[in-house]
This record gives C-alpha cells, structure tokens and sequence, in this order.
C-alpha cells in the first residue's frame, strides 16, 4: 500500500460548527444540496461549542470492507479511499455500521454507501471552510495558523481601527500562536 | 423544479386538513418566495383587520429557494404573521436548523390558519404530515418539550420549530425558537402560534434542493464568499461578533443608551463591565448559526460568581443593551443570565429588556411601589428582581400580567402617568440603538413595517460615517448626498429607503442581514442585488436581473407599508419617544440635543419619496402605481385608505 501523503487535518478547537462543508460536499458529489448525501458531517452542539467532523480516514485495514457481505468495496491504490462497487453492492448498510469513526453514511437517494473520496485532491470541504479548521495538508507537515494571520491583519486596518476597535481598549486580545 | 420546491403545506389546525399544494410558478416566479411570498399571502388571503389571535389569520413559515444551499447564509426562514403587539405586519426572519430542514423534506413554506381544540404539534417526516397531540408538553420550556417529543417519535436527528410556555399563554412578546438558542423575536409569533395551540413543529428532510446550474450555482456562491473574506470586516466580525463589533461601535459613536433611555451615554467603566468586554473571559469558541460562514455567536461558560454552571450559544448586541445598561445592570454575566431565562419561558428578549426598563423606571420614581409589584424591589441594577420578574411574565401572573401585552399597553394599564415613561414606537419598545443621534437609524427604526430594529438598518452610519474621506466618497458614489456623517440629515432618506428595500431581498432569497449589503461591510463586499440575481438565475434557472429585484423589494415593502394603514396605522403613529429630543448628558456628545423639527421633515420626506401622503402617512395612487401595485388601488379606494381618494365619512 503506498503511504499517504496527504491528509485532512480537521481542528475542533477552531470549527465553529457551521456545517458549510457539508453543502459544498454535497454539492459537488450530486449537484444538490443536501446534507444527507454529504460525505462528511460535523456534529455541533449549540450550548457546550463541542464540534466534531466525521469524514473517512482511511484505515490501514479498513473495516468497511472486511463487514462488506458482497465484497462491494474496495480501497483506491492511490490515495486510500474507498471505491463502492455500485452492482455488487445491495445497500445492505453493513459497512456505516463497521465504521468506528461513524464516517460511512447510506445515501438516501440511491441507498449505497457513500464516503469521502477527497474530490481527487482538491476537496471542496476545505475550499470552504471559511476559517481554515479543515486543511488538507502533507503528512506530518504543521497546520496553517491561517486564522490567527487574517485575524492581525485586520485588526491593523485603519478603517477597522476608526470604526470599531481602538488598540489601547486591549479590545481585541492578541491570540497565542497556537489556540 | 429547481431551488424551489413543488408544494407547500396548507394546513387547517380547526379541521386538522392537511393538503399539499402546488405553489402557482407564475406567483413564484415573481415573488420568490420568503419574505415577498408571505407578504402576498397575508395582504391577498387575509380579511382587512383580522385580529392576529383570529383563527383566520396565517401563520406563515417560508423558507426561501436558496434556503439550505451552499449560497452564504442562507440557514435561514422568514416567519410571516401579524405582529402580536401591534395592528402591524409582522415578520421575523430566523437562523437556526428548521428552516433548512423544510426545504429540503420538500416543502416551499407551511401556511397555517385555524385553531386546534387542544395543544397539537406537526410532524414532517419527508412525505409523512401529520398532526399530534401536545397536551403532555403543554406548559414545559422549549428544550425540554422538544426532546420529550424527539424521543417518543424516535426521530433523534429532526430539528424543530417550538414556543416555550410564555407563547402558550400569549404573552404578547413571545419568541418562537429554531432549534436550541435561534429565535424570531420581536413580533409575538410565538404568541401568534400559542393562539393556534400550535407547540411545535418537527421536521426531517433529505430529499435535498435540485440546483438548475450547479457549476455555475457554486461559482457565484465562490464569488461572493471569496468577496466578503476579501475585507477586514468579515475577519473582525467574525473575531468579536455581532455583539462585540456593535457593542464597540456604539461607544465610538458616543451614545450608549442605559436605564429606559434616560442615560443616553453610559461610563467607560460601565461599558467595560457589561457586553462583549465583560463576556470575553467567558467565551469558549466561536460559533455559527447554521449554515452561516460568518460566526458571529459565542458559546459561553460562566464559572465563577452567582450565575456559576451557565453555559450556552451566546448571544446578541441587542439583548446586552435591552437586559444590561437598559436595566442599570453592569454585569455581562447577568445579560447572560437573563437570555438564558428569557429562553426558558420563551420570552423576545428586546421586549422583555423593553418593558422590564420600563417598570423599573417607574418603581424608581415612585408611580409603582411593591404592591403593585408583588413585593419585587425593582431598584436599578437588582437583579434578583429582574429574574423572578421574567418567570412571571412567561407566566403571566401577577405583575408579569400586566406587562405581558407589551409596553405600551402596560403602561395603559398602569396609568398615573406612566405613559410619559413608555419608549416606545407603534408599541415596539425602542431602548438600544444610539437613536436620537444617528440619523437614518431613528428614522428606520420608526418606519419599520413591523416595528423591528433590523429593518432598514445598515452600517453606513457607523461604519464608513465614522471614518473622514470615506463618508463623503460613498456618500457621493451611491446616493447622491453629501455625506453619511451620523448627524447629518440631508438624503438620509435615501439610505433607509435603500436598506429597507434590499432587505427585503435577503429575507426573501434568503441571507442573513449580516452578509447582506446593509451590514457586510456596506456598499462594498456585502451581498448585493446583482449577487442574488446570478444566484437565482443559476439556482433556480429562471432569468433575473438585480433592477427586477430592487424594484421586487420596493414593491414588497410599499405592499408592507399598505398593509399597516389598511390595519389602521397613521402618521401619529410613527413618533419617536419625545426624550431622544432632550439634550444628551454625558459623553462625547454632552449637550447635543436632536432637532426635532428637521427629523419630522425627514419623516415628510422619507414618505414623500416611496409615494405616501406626508400628513396622513396614507398610500397615494401615483405612488402605488410607481411601486408596481395598481392591482391595489381599487380595494385601498374601497377601505378609504387612498390619501388622495374620495373618503367615506
């Protein structure tokens, strides 16, 4: 199996639970939207701020494929995602069950499994995850403090600073590097 | 059909009729849906002066075509009825899950009318409608009656649209909740559904929104996304939120209202304490309403002091000014709190804050003391009292009865002179907002068909007025007027006009105001009109440009403004409460006193611009005709209503 050398790297500190990500999934996989054929969720709990992505991280041994009764799925040599073979595959639902990350859902539409297939190396996820929580980013390579650099350099323009914040107020607190 | 769904819901609670129908496209196609929609609706299908707790009168819930899409903020649904307050139209446009939700499980809107015999609730399972009882949740707050329901119907992952029990006992402010902490305030929908004995709706839906363009659907959604990041002002809203953002430019502005308006400018110190200021060190994260790119709640932890285990979806700038200064409490820890209260008895937070400063103002000069108060000290500041006052107007008893109808009424009730005490506009209280000094947002706020802040609001005021060079140049660039300087009144009836019209556009489409060309950063980045246009163009497939859309907007609200004075409003209705004519003490404005006399003649002249008669704030037929509505002269003609018709005597 060749080594991943890329990864989605999902920060739940920083997500703040829109589900955006979830539209531009659908969106782009079946040209509607709808969230129930979205092949990433993101469960968001309005009073705690808990947030968390469900999206495929393709297992060394996947278990989808060894509860597969058919043998309808299989893993893309490439990059390691989960191929479902449409005609072998009787939406018997064996696979979101085996999955222990909850990241294989049934589409409604079709009734066969669906799970992320990174849109080929440009995911639409992460194109619009507005803040960055989501970063598709080489193994083992740092994550993008994208946030923290946008949020200094718009408190440092002017218009900002005549309208709404004065930088003696200590009104906007300088974020550590990392949150 | 593309972006708009096949059938809407038409359901009757006095026979328990369920029917799905087709919506006309002719009359999608020109209304769009939303808040146009509903408008059509209310002033066409119901009789002139329906009394809103009338089980003829709609009770409508519209989400929109591009509701539950990719197209940024979108998460949202218009809420359509009579206010509950007023003889007004009353809309509330609310964020949150549901509406999404119905989109998708394939309905356009609910149109609901009639009255259950005993508390129902509706359940929408994709296809499956039908009606239940809701005895057992009867009189529980909105979180708690909502899980009950989800755990009997086994349907843990449905959203809900739900009233706690001030809606339940017409408190005639009461909020409707979208999910957990979204809510549509301000026009007592809640108590409009309460008088159905409507609890709450509950909903699933995965059947998803067809997209005509796709391709090109996604690049305008890119576009204006990648837009709207492009500015500093998404970053900082994003950052500190509508309640830090607001709250910050209001004290650059220098009016900071406080205790029923009588302190137009409230202490640094004060401020500090109270707010967003106050509220940082209990901010867990940021989030978003759903759906929303621009995340501009917190979600709060309090920890420490007497309001110590609270935790929730933090809140607006409004409710900071309404249930913090407004009631000379300096605690943000309290405002807090008393969201959190208001939630659980299903209060609108603004009317709350509204008639709870109203009543305290009163205690304190002596009009009412603790017997009529049910022994409540209403000091300044007691925030014991507070609280234990809310649980009674969720509850109508007592003292809470009396100010249950609003604070206009209550003070009608009270009598002894307490009207003089009442801020108030066509029974909306008005106690936040930095009226009395910048222009174009008094004259909004008092022009607003239903009596809301939002309305005809924009940041130009206090966002580009505030900086020197770019006041002018926008000014000049888009309205024709000298200047968007806070003070200044010349045009400013322009601006408002404007902001009410495009509004319309982002209830209807829809967008949240935030992102809209009002608030996102003005003129500039925010959602403009020919945004919705390629969106709707690419969404739905049928071809629109932005003049159609503007012109939709102006028509809707003109339609707005008809609608109030068939239901009996008149120009001695739209008043500003006579203490922002006094002098500001305090602050950098110390001694500035707002001309009356030039902002009734801006009111002339806001009225003689979108065709009404100045003195009589009644529709003319030349102005009908420009907005497009010739169909409505001949009913105007017959009510009496034409300013220059023959009037019955």
């Amino acid at each position: 199996m060749p080594a991943k050398k890329y990864v989605l790297s999902y920060d739940p500190k920083l997500c703040t639970g829109c589900k955006v990500c979830e539209f531009a999934c659908s969106l782009k996989h079946t040209g509607t939207c709808n969230p129930a054929r979205a092949r990433i969720r993101v469960d968001a709990e309005e009073d705690t701020g808990f947030t968390r992505a469900r999206f495929c991280h393709r297992c060394e041994k996947p278990p989808c494929i060894e509860a597969c009764p058919v043998g309808a799925l299989s893993k893309n040599p490439e990059n390691g995602t989960i191929m479902v073979n449409e005609e072998l595959c009787i939406g018997c639902g064996e696979c979101v069950d085996a999955c222990p990350f909850m990241a294989m859902f049934l589409d409604p539409v079709t009734g066969k499994p669906i799970s992320c297939d990174l849109c080929g190396g440009d995911p639409m996820c992460v194109k619009y995850c507005s803040i960055k929580a989501l970063q598709y980013k080489p193994l083992g390579a740092p994550r993008d403090a994208f946030y923290l650099k946008k949020l200094a350099e718009a408190f440092s323009n002017p218009v900002i600073q005549a309208s709404v914040y004065k930088e003696e107020e200590g009104y906007y607190q300088k974020p550590k590097e990392e949150i | 059909m593309y972006g708009w769904q096949d059938v809407y819901l038409d359901i009757d609670l006095s026979t328990g009729e369920i029917r799905k129908e087709p919506v006309p496209i002719e009359l999608l196609k020109e209304y769009i849906g939303g808040e146009a929609l509903g408008t059509y609706w209310l002033y066409h299908e119901v009789p002139p002066k329906t009394d809103t707790f009338d089980p003829k009168m709609l009770f409508m819930i519209l989400p929109g075509p591009a509701s539950g899409t990719l197209w940024p903020g979108s998460g949202r649904m218009e809420v359509v009825t009579r206010s509950a307050i007023s003889p007004v139209f009353g809309d509330s446009n609310v964020g949150g899950d549901f509406g999404p939700t119905l989109h998708w499980a394939g309905y356009e809107g609910i149109k609901i009318k009639g009255k259950a015999d005993k508390p129902v609730y509706l359940v929408i399972d994709d296809d499956r409608v039908e009606l239940r009882d809701a005895s057992h949740v009867w009189g529980k707050p909105h979180i708690e009656a909502a899980e009950i329901l989800l755990k009997e119907l086994n349907m843990p992952d449905a959203k809900y649209f739900i009233i706690g029990p001030a809606g339940e006992n017409k408190v005639r402010f009461a909020a409707c909740y979208s999910g957990k902490r979204s809510v549509a305030t301000f026009n007592g929908a809640g108590a409009t559904m309460g008088s159905k004995n409507l609890k709450a709706i509950i909903c699933r839906g995965t059947k998803g929104v067809n997209i005509a363009n796709p391709e090109e659907f996604e690049k305008v959604c890119w576009s204006v996304m990648e837009r709207i990041m492009s500015g500093p002002f998404y970053w900082v809203f994003s950052e500190l939120g509508a309640l830090g953002v607001i709250s910050a430019a209001y004290q650059r502005v220098g009016v900071y209202d406080g205790k029923n308006l009588s302190d137009r400018w409230t202490s640094e110190e004060n401020w500090r304490k109270t707010g967003y200021l106050g509220l940082r060190k209990r901010k867990v994260k940021n989030f978003a309403c759903y759906g929303c790119f621009v995340h501009c709640k917190h979600v709060i932890r309090i920890t420490d002091g007497p309001y110590a285990g609270l935790k929730m979806k933090g809140t607006e700038f409004y409710p900071s000014i309404a249930l913090g200064s407004n009631l000379g409490v300096y605690n943000s820890d309290f405002f807090a709190r008393a969201v959190y209260e208001c939630d659980v008895w299903g209060l609108d937070v603004g009317n709350t804050g509204g008639v709870l400063g109203f009543a305290a103002e009163l205690y304190e000069r002596g009009i009412i003391t603790k017997e009529d108060t049910d022994g409540l000290e209403l000091r300044w500041g007691n925030e014991k009292a507070f609280l234990e006052l809310i649980g009674k107007i969720g509850r109508r008893e007592g003292f809470g009865d009396v100010l249950a109808d609003g604070v206009a009424a209550a003070a009608k009730k009270i009598g002894r002179g307490a009207e003089k005490y009442a801020m108030h506009s066509k029974g909306f209280p008005m106690i936040a907002g930095a009226m009395g000094y910048l222009v174009a947002a008094s004259l909004a706020w008092v022009t607003a068909t239903n009596g809301n802040f939002v309305k005809g609001q924009s940041t130009l005021e206090w966002g580009e007025g505030m900086v020197p060079g770019l006041a002018e140049k926008r000014a000049q660039q888009y309205f024709g007027i000298p200047t968007l300087k806070p003070e200044s009144f010349e045009g400013k009836e322009k601006i408002v006009i404007w902001a009410e019209n495009s509004r319309v556009l982002g209830d209807t489409v829809p967008s949240c105001a935030f992102m809209g060309n009002v608030f996102g950063q003005g003129l500039k980045r925010g959602i403009n009109m020919e945004d919705y246009a390629r969106v709707l163009t690419a969404l739905t497939g049928v071809k629109y440009d932005p003049d159609q859309l503007y012109n939709l907007g102006n028509k809707i609200y003109v339609m707005q403004m008809v609608y109030n004075a068939r239901e009996g409003i008149r120009r001695e209705h739209f008043t500003l409460p006579e203490r922002l004519f006094e002098p500001i003490k305090g602050g950098p404005h110390d001694g500035f006193q707002f001309p009356k006399d030039k902002y009734y003649a801006l009111l002339d002249r806001y009225f003689e611009e979108r065709g009404f008669d100045p003195k009589t704030a009644l529709p003319t037929r030349e102005g009908l005709k420009k907005a497009g509505l010739e169909d409505l002269i001949p009913e105007c003609e017959k009510l009496g209503i034409l300013a220059d018709g023959k009037k019955k005597k």
